[in-house]
């Protein structure tokens, strides 16, 4: 297993290495001058090369591509050009309010909706499993954003059961953990419904295949066949999908950090880019890059731990 | 007559179907004397899983059995509830099914569902760990204790085959049921494991039914055995009777297409002209007519009856009444 975890970390960091420098090249090599952009229409061009310089964007391409690259393995991300503290505060300051959002909104999905999919996948046609369907589906199609504004109006303006507005007082947990109920059932409704849908299908497969038949010949008893021999393997897509899909639950996130007021990375990027804060986009879209990169990789580790063909595969 | 630990009689399946019915065993009648090895063969899709399937109880949801009594030991498995016939698997009766290498399941250990399936064993987990590690030793795999935390994907088919053997053997059943064991295996494989039944079954002493396709085998290894077309029995008798005197069409003509059997040199080999007939909607008469080249007036009209040709051999053909 340690070969595996090596190697796969490895290739992890190579990504986000790649993924940087390709973010880095797309950005010099759009037309617009960055520094022109941070400070609007009417700079005068003596603001302008001032701004170049502090942003590092009059020297010669590879050495600000170097410069960059320096700067970042030491944890540098270059200053905020308006307030003037350090990035990597701010982004590290901005992190845990989407991380705790994305991560109980994943836990809230699987704890709903991997049941949901196995008690489906083994009453299949039933009436229950046919209205679950119909559900599921609904939720899947209906956008983030949507369920957060009707979460809103109905359960914080007219029922006044949750806070509305902000990720509640520091060190107050209950407070926090209030704050967190809508924004988390908002974007994680979908993922109700999608993880349902999947469990099922793949559990609906898996119960098929001819060892679960050997399971039964062997008089194990069905609660030993369903969910140590068919839920061990019919987890495994879910895995991978739930990895991928934290990138998507990022951008869900964002405009739900947004119905919400919530503070946030993806506030923070919404933020920076009205205000053509160039450093600080940089700073966040690089973050959220090594979060999507990181659950991806967690999402293979797991299976891997799961399931012994990939762990020899590599 | 021997005592029977299983006996078969008019057992008559049906797979419900878009089309309609689909009789997939009609009226078969088998018997498994006690240390017996019975073999049971017949061209795919005559019925001869849904035969085992019936025996464990592990139809797919749309099978009904329309009638029939499986009597085993002494009482009538259809007639147990969930909980008694699971109490029945593994332990009284056994499988080895057809492919080895999606017969275990691959994300558990071969030591784990050894264990798993010692279950109700009271022994501790040292205990059951050496007896698997016993089993392994005893179907030929070398170093097991080493061998046992691995999983499915890293045995060879044969090797795999041999370990479903030895967990089939794990509470010495009174009956073994292979599903053509040898059939996703390549011939010398084939040959081990046929070697390694027959060891086993004279060790254990256990019956065993037998299924097949490949006539060499089930004269190697059976007693008796039972021939089978489109759902039906059509030949039963011992080994001798069946391949030195075959009564039934069919059975003449599996043993001639049968590729070991075949003494001079040919380009072709030779095949039984047709198919299947569709089991749906049967029509009466002979099941067997429409292939047969001797077909008489009499088989498109009535199902031919058993016929004992000796006290141990019997067809179903109008020829031999006729
Ligand atoms: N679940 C099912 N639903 C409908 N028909 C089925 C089902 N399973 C089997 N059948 C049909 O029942 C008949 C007997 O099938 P069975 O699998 O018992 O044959 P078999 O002798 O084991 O064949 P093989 O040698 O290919 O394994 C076939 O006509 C098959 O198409
Ligand atoms: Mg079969």
């Amino acid at each position: 297993m340690l070969p595996y975890i090596l190697k796969r970390v490895g290739l992890g960091i190579i990504i986000v290495l790649l993924a940087v420098a390709l973010l880095f090249c797309m950005i010099h090599l759009i037309p617009g001058d960055p520094a022109r952009i941070v400070l609007g229409p009417r700079a005068t061009p003596e603001l302008i090369a001032a701004m170049s310089a502090r942003l590092g964007l009059d020297l010669p391409f590879p050495v600000q591509i170097m410069r960059f690259f320096t700067n970042l393995l030491r944890g540098d991300l270059g200053m905020d050009v308006i307030t003037n503290r350090p990035v990597v505060e701010i982004v590290i300051g901005q992190l845990p309010y989407t991380l705790w959002l994305i991560f109980c909104a994943i836990i809230f999905a699987g704890l709903i909706g991997i049941p949901l999919g196995c008690y489906s996948a083994l009453h299949r046609n039933t009436l229950f499993d046919r209205i679950s369907g119909v559900i599921s589906v609904s939720f899947i199609t209906t956008p983030a954003f949507v369920v957060a504004l009707y979460a809103l109006l109905i359960f914080a303006v007219a029922l006044q059961w949750f806070p509305s507005v902000g990720a509640g007082d520091r060190g107050d947990w209950l407070d926090q953990a209030m704050h967190l109920v809508l924004p988390v059932f908002s974007i994680g409704l979908a993922w109700v419904g999608y993880l349902a849908r999947l469990v099922r299908a793949s559990m609906l497969e898996v119960m098929e295949e001819s060892h679960i038949r050997t399971a039964r010949a062997f008089g194990l008893s069905e609660r030993r066949v369903i969910y140590h021999y068919a839920l061990k393997l019919a987890i495994l897509p879910t895995v991978s999908v739930i990895g991928v899909g934290m990138g998507y639950l990022l951008s869900a996130a964002l405009l739900t950090e947004i119905v919400f007021s919530r503070p946030g990375i993806g506030k923070l990027i919404y933020d920076s880019v009205i205000t053509r804060n160039y450093p600080v986009v940089m700073g966040s879209v690089l973050v959220s890059t090594i979060l999507f990169v990181a659950s991806t990789t967690m999402s293979d580790l797991v299976n891997a731990w799961l399931d012994p063909r990939t762990r020899s595969n590599l | 007559m021997k005592d029977s630990v299983l006996t078969i009689r008019n057992l008559s399946v049906d797979y419900q179907i878009e089309a309609g019915r689909l009789q997939a065993l009609r009226q078969v009648n088998i018997d498994v004397e006690k240390g017996a090895i019975v073999g049971v063969v017949g061209e795919s899709g005559c019925g001869k899983s849904t035969l085992i399937s019936s025996i464990i109880r592990l139809l797919p949801q749309n099978a009904i059995i329309r009638d029939g009594t499986v009597e085993f030991e002494g009482s009538n498995l259809l007639d147990l509830n969930d909980e008694e016939i699971r109490a029945m698997r593994g332990t009284k009766i056994s499988v080895v099914f057809q492919d080895p290498m999606t017969s275990l399941n691959p994300v558990l250990s071969i030591q784990q569902q050894m264990m798993h399936i010692q279950y109700r064993d009271q022994n501790s987990r040292s205990e059951k760990l050496n007896k698997s590690l016993a089993l392994l030793e005893s179907v030929g795999i070398a170093d097991p204790r080493t061998r046992i935390s691995q999983f499915p994907h890293e045995y060879s088919g044969g090797m795999l085959q041999r370990i479903s053997i030895a967990m089939a053997l794990q509470a010495q059943p009174s009956l073994l049921i292979a599903d053509e064991p040898t059939t996703a295996l390549d011939a010398t494989l084939e040959v081990q494991i046929i070697h390694l039944l027959k060891d086993i079954q004279s060790k254990v002493g256990c019956s065993v039914l037998f299924i097949s396709h490949h006539l060499g085998v089930i004269a190697e290894l059976c007693d008796s055995v039972v021939v089978m077309y489109a759902g039906e029995v059509v030949e039963h008798g011992t080994v001798r009777d069946v391949f030195h005197n075959p009564a039934h069409p069919y059975t003449r003509k599996l043993l001639e297409c049968d590729p070991a059997g075949i003494q001079t040199k040919t380009r072709m080999l030779p095949v039984i002209p047709g198919e299947i007939p569709n089991l749906v909607n049967l029509s009466d008469g002979c099941i067997f007519r429409s292939r047969c080249q001797s077909a008489l007036p009499i088989c498109e009209m009535h199902v031919p009856r058993k016929h004992e040709i000796t006290s141990t051999h019997s067809a179903k053909c109008h020829q031999l009444t006729a």
